[in-house]
Order: C-alpha cells, then sequence, then structure tokens
C-alpha cells in the first residue's frame, strides 16, 4: 500500500487534532487559526484568531463530541488544502445532532494553518 | 418523472392508498416551507419528494387558527416526552429524536369563554407544537427560532435545581428574541411524577412564576398530569389576545370575521399574518 498523497496526510492529520482539541479543551484552537483566518459559524462570520475564539469560546455548552464520519481532501492551485468533514456530535445530553465542516489549511511559516473554516449543523427540518 | 409540486388532493390520494389517515399527518417543514409526511410513510413519501424544492403546508384548510408553539427548557427536562404525551397521549422513556420531524401536530377546537355570545361555536384550531434538537445553542438567538412562535410552553424539571435555575436565562431570552416583550409563557414543572427525587418547591416555583405573571403546573410528561391543561391554557392566553387584537382592528377585516369561522384567509404557514398581532 502506497503512502496517501501530502494533501491527503495533511487534512486527515488536521481533522483529528482539530476534534480532539475541540471536544478536550476548545479554548487551545486558537493555535490553528491565523489573523487573517475567516469562520463562518452557522451563517455567523468572523475573520481573525481573536474573533474565532471569542466565538468558539463562548458556545454555550459544556461538553462536546464529534465523531467523523467521512473527511475528504483536495490540493488546490495555490498549494493549500482543501477539506470536507462530515460527521455527528452530541452536545450535553442533547439529541446527536449531524454536521458539516469545510477547511481550507495553508502552510505559512513551515506550519499548517486553518484560512477558512465553515459549520453547519446537518439538520433540514428545524426552524 | 416527479411532479414538481403535488397537490392536497394528490397527497390525500396517496395517503388513502397507502392506508394512512391525514388527520394524524405530520408536517416536516423544509426551510421555510412545509411537506407532509404521514407517521409511518415518510418511506414513501420520500421517494415522492426525495430532492424536491417544491413543497406545500398542510392544509386541507380546515382549520381557523394555524398557531405554533415552542417548547423551551434546559435539556433533559422532558420537552420532547411533554410534547408527545399531549398529541399522542403516550410516555416513552426512551425516546429516540427522529431527525426529520421536528415538530408534532394536534388539531383542537377553542370554545371562546362567551362574554360575546360565541358559545357552542368553536373555533378549529391546528396546533404546531415545536421541539428542539439543541441546535439553538450553535445558532444566535435572533434566528427565527423563538420569532416565529407564538406561545411557550418553558419546562423546567423538578427534581434539578439547574434547570430551575435557567427559567430566568430562557425568560430573559424569550424577552429579548420572541415576537414582543411579553408574549405567552406558561411555566412547567415537569417530572412531578417523581417525587422522591425532587429538590423543587411548589412554592418556590409559584413565587417565581408569579414574578413573572405566569401561569404555572406541575406536570408529568410520563403519566399525563396537567400537560393537556397546561397547553389549554396556553392556548386560551393566544386567543385571547387575538381577540384583544381584533377589538383593536390590529387584524385586518376579512381575516378573523367576530362571529365565525374565516372562511378566506387562514393564518397559513408562513407567518406574515403573525405580525398583524403583535404588541
Amino acid at each position: 500500500m502506497g503512502e496517501s498523497p501530502i494533501w491527503e496526510q495533511v487534512g486527515a492529520g488536521f481533522v483529528q487534532v482539530y476534534y480532539q482539541q475541540f471536544d478536550t479543551n476548545r479554548s487551545e484552537l486558537g493555535s490553528l487559526y491565523g489573523e487573517s483566518s475567516c469562520l463562518t459559524w452557522e451563517g455567523q462570520q468572523f475573520q481573525g484568531k481573536t474573533a474565532i475564539m471569542e466565538k468558539i469560546n463562548s458556545l454555550p455548552f459544556q461538553k462536546i463530541q464529534h465523531s467523523v464520519t467521512t473527511h475528504d481532501h483536495q490540493p488546490t492551485v495555490d498549494g493549500s488544502v482543501l477539506t470536507m468533514v462530515v460527521g455527528q456530535l452530541q452536545v450535553d445530553d442533547d439529541p446527536v445532532m449531524g454536521f458539516q465542516q469545510l477547511f481550507v489549511l495553508k502552510n505559512m511559516d513551515k506550519r499548517w494553518i486553518c484560512m477558512n473554516d465553515m459549520f453547519r449543523l446537518a439538520l433540514h427540518n428545524f426552524a | 418523472m416527479l411532479p414538481d409540486l403535488l397537490s392536497v388532493p394528490q397527497i390525500s390520494s396517496i395517503c388513502s392508498i397507502l392506508h394512512f389517515d391525514l388527520n394524524v399527518c405530520l408536517i416536516v417543514s423544509l426551510c421555510d416551507r412545509s411537506t407532509l409526511l404521514s407517521e409511518g410513510t415518510e418511506k414513501w413519501l420520500g421517494v415522492f419528494y426525495a430532492g424536491q424544492d417544491s413543497v406545500f403546508t398542510m392544509s386541507d384548510g380546515d382549520y381557523d387558527y394555524l398557531i405554533k408553539f415552542l417548547a423551551l427548557g434546559d435539556s433533559g427536562v422532558g420537552k420532547t416526552s411533554f410534547l408527545y404525551q399531549y398529541t399522542d397521549s403516550k410516555f416513552n422513556s426512551k425516546f429516540i429524536t427522529t431527525v426529520g420531524i421536528d415538530f408534532r401536530e394536534k388539531r383542537v377546537v377553542y370554545k371562546p369563554s362567551g362574554a360575546d355570545g360565541n358559545v357552542g361555536r368553536g373555533q378549529r384550531i391546528h396546533l404546531q407544537l415545536w421541539d428542539t434538537a439543541g441546535q439553538e445553542r450553535f445558532r444566535s438567538l435572533t434566528t427565527a427560532f423563538f420569532r416565529d412562535a407564538m406561545g411557550f410552553l418553558l419546562i423546567f424539571d423538578l427534581t434539578s435545581e439547574q434547570s430551575f435555575l435557567n427559567v430566568r436565562n430562557w425568560m430573559s431570552q424569550l424577552q429579548m428574541h420572541a415576537y414582543c416583550e411579553n408574549p405567552d409563557i406558561v411555566l412547567c414543572g415537569n417530572k412531578s411524577d417523581l417525587d422522591d427525587q425532587r429538590v423543587v418547591k411548589e412554592e418556590e416555583a409559584k413565587e417565581l412564576a408569579e414574578k413573572y405573571g405566569l401561569s404555572y403546573f406541575e406536570t408529568s410528561a410520563a403519566i399525563g398530569t396537567n400537560v393537556n391543561k397546561a397547553v389549554d391554557t396556553l392556548l386560551d392566553l393566544i386567543m385571547k389576545r387575538m381577540e384583544r387584537c381584533v377589538d383593536k382592528s390590529w387584524i385586518p377585516e376579512g381575516v378573523v370575521r367576530s362571529n365565525g369561522h374565516s372562511s378566506t384567509e387562514q393564518l397559513n404557514g408562513d407567518d406574515q399574518d403573525q405580525g398583524k398581532c403583535a404588541c
């Protein structure tokens, strides 16, 4: 079995780190974002590490658990990695909900930064 | 090829072919629209609707008012069970949330209490009871979530101090985001059957309800205590509010006739009508 392409490795590695960090201590996710990173969370937009972390820290739940179902990765023309995640999550004792999340990862100063992050719950029939 | 839009008669015939009664239909709304699904026929109708944009609001049109209630409260207080008990008179302690069905429905007849000589001429109400799966925690609360509801069932758990303390937070959220500053709310202390685990005293709860001017009921979604009474009380508040609105001519003529059923226009799905009743 050959080694998977670099973008697969980068993307898969990021996915693992991101959700593990999110579920254990989401206040430390800041190290994955940069000053020009963008987050769109359920349609709300945030730019820059500070604003993004403020949003993530202010989410009104104690514990969250993500379970990643699939993740797909592609290289982009400018050498970034595009990552799409489909999964399920559970917040405190709420029912399990599906989610989708999209990332663009860019290599800056020899480390991978999440430049774009879009999150949506996969709910189609809710208010 | 699938038709773009199934008409109500077409749905009726599908339902009758499949031996389902339209009256027990559940509605699933897709964004702001609604798809009619009959319990158990989802997978059949799913074939017809898969990937389709065009949907319709439930309506054999056979009602005078469509009223939306929203159940609120901390997770685990029994919102889903409460609504299930109300609509189906059943309790399932292992209730599994069906993703895709977000609200339950019930038809009731409301009889005005009489001052205007209307007794006996009931108004046919189509009640939609909205539940949440916790998705509101991911969204800013200014979304359509609170805005669309006309009445609120604010539920806490008599066996959970925290859920009772959070009633204040829910109240301030409501005052901020509901369609008006003093929407109609009924407070329910649920799980009253678990008497040995109770930590919230009836007096405490009543005191809080009084402070906010709310009706208070101790309910049990498990055995049904006061569940109907709580919902009926809320409906009564809403209907009284609507009557006041009519008295003040806030609702344009033609929407509701003063001594009978509205014939031409229903308060149909898409909410533009609600504004007329705003405070």
